[in-house]
């Protein structure tokens, strides 16, 4: 892949990271990769349970996503490609758990399978955790008319917030493939009127 | 969406804008900007995307626990999984293995080419017996059959002993011509 021609103190996008950090954290600073992981926690977290639907799994996979970052962070050769590879990281370990997961249906084909997804937030009330399930339900309604690649440059690029040559580092591949596969699920998300319409609802 | 577009308007311009704006030229750009159809179109496509955005965000959960990093020269976590892992590689392997002997040797007996064969070594075994059979009953090549005890049962002994004379009925004959 590429090098990254880059600022200082900047990541592929132009924006201000925590270069420094991952600098210190590359050489065996644990005190710098728990910065990192400060800085990182919530959007690893979010974009984990934004393919799950999950919390109590997602929790579980962003602890595995950490232990595995800070294992690998020495050997990671540019500093600054390491919002990528973070990503890339969580991005494989949420397959993994999803294979598991399959393996696992397979043996409880006649048994109920438990829903342990989330439990309502007392807090917040019962609605709140059935208007998030709702959201997440016809959210990945779309995405499964999309095909692997497209929904997840989608994921990447609009829900995840990272950018074209983000994208292309965390699934490596050329920055023309990513822009295509974006396109397509663009289109497809612009004619699902369903979608659409969900969304103004939600707004109102 | 309106599909009511001007002869220089694309939705696929659109589409690429909200992708990668750098994608498009300063012309185009310009066209986008300009155009009340084209801008339309771009606020309600990217609207909706942001939209989406804030609202995956808004319906994503808190974590409730920090992330917990493992102590410097501890085992780590991941390694009995990696074991986990091995265990249950090596396993699915041999059951696979195991899995296609007896496939093939399933395959093999079921299969109508072993009756075939089974019908020839029977008919080979039956000939196999007949000649043993036949042997039994007489042994002896086809040659000497017609000079067997048994093939001449019935003709006079006299008959033999003139034709192939016994050696001591010659001596006999010997000694009383000398006693003469």
């Amino acid at each position: 892949m590429r090098m990254a021609v880059m600022q200082e103190g900047t990541d592929l996008c132009g924006r201000v990271d925590k270069a420094a950090a991952v600098r210190r954290a590359a050489a065996g600073d644990r005190e710098a990769f728990e910065e990192l992981m400060d800085a990182y926690h919530r959007r690893i977290f979010a974009m984990v349970y934004s393919r799950i639907t999950s919390r109590m799994d997602a929790e579980d996979i962003t602890q595995e996503i950490f232990v595995r970052a800070f294992q690998g962070v020495r050997s990671l050769r540019d500093p600054e490609l390491f919002k990528p590879w973070l990503y890339r990281i969580a991005l494989n370990a949420i397959n993994d758990f999803l294979r598991k997961k399959r393996l696992r249906s397979i043996f409880t084909l006649f048994t109920r399978e438990r829903d342990d997804s989330e439990v309502p937030d007392p807090i917040r009330g019962g609605s709140d955790y059935l208007e998030r399930k709702e959201f997440w339900t016809r959210l990945n309604e779309f995405f499964s008319r999309l095909s692997p690649s497209e929904r997840e440059v989608f994921r990447l690029k609009f829900l995840d917030g990272l950018c074209i040559r983000e994208i292309a580092e965390v699934m490596e591949k050329n920055e023309s493939t990513i822009k295509t596969h974006l396109y397509r699920a663009v289109e497809k998300f612009r004619r699902e009127s369903d979608l659409s319409g969900f969304l103004k609802e939600e707004k109102a | 969406m309106s599909e009511d577009r001007k002869p220089g308007c694309s939705i696929a311009r659109v589409i690429r804008y909200v992708v990668d704006e750098n994608d498009l030229d300063p012309e185009q750009r310009r066209h986008l900007r300009e155009c009340p159809v084209c801008r339309e179109e771009l606020k309600q496509l990217d609207g909706g995307l942001r939209r989406l955005g804030h609202m995956a965000a808004e319906h994503t959960p808190e974590p409730v626990r920090r992330p917990v990093l493992p102590v410097e020269g501890r085992e780590l976590p991941h390694r009995p999984v990696l074991l986990w892992r091995l265990a249950w590689g090596t396993g699915l392997g041999f059951a696979l293995v195991m899995l296609i002997a007896v496939w093939t040797v399933f395959q093999s007996s079921i299969s109508p080419v072993s009756y075939q064969d089974i019908a020839q070594e029977m008919a080979e075994d039956e000939m196999l017996l007949a000649e043993v059979l036949a042997l039994e009953e007489n042994p002896l090549p086809d040659a000497y059959r017609e000079i067997s005890p048994e093939e001449t049962a019935g003709i006079d002994e006299e008959i033999f002993d003139f034709i192939v004379p016994v050696e001591g009925w010659n001596m006999d004959q010997e000694s009383r011509t000398k006693e003469a």
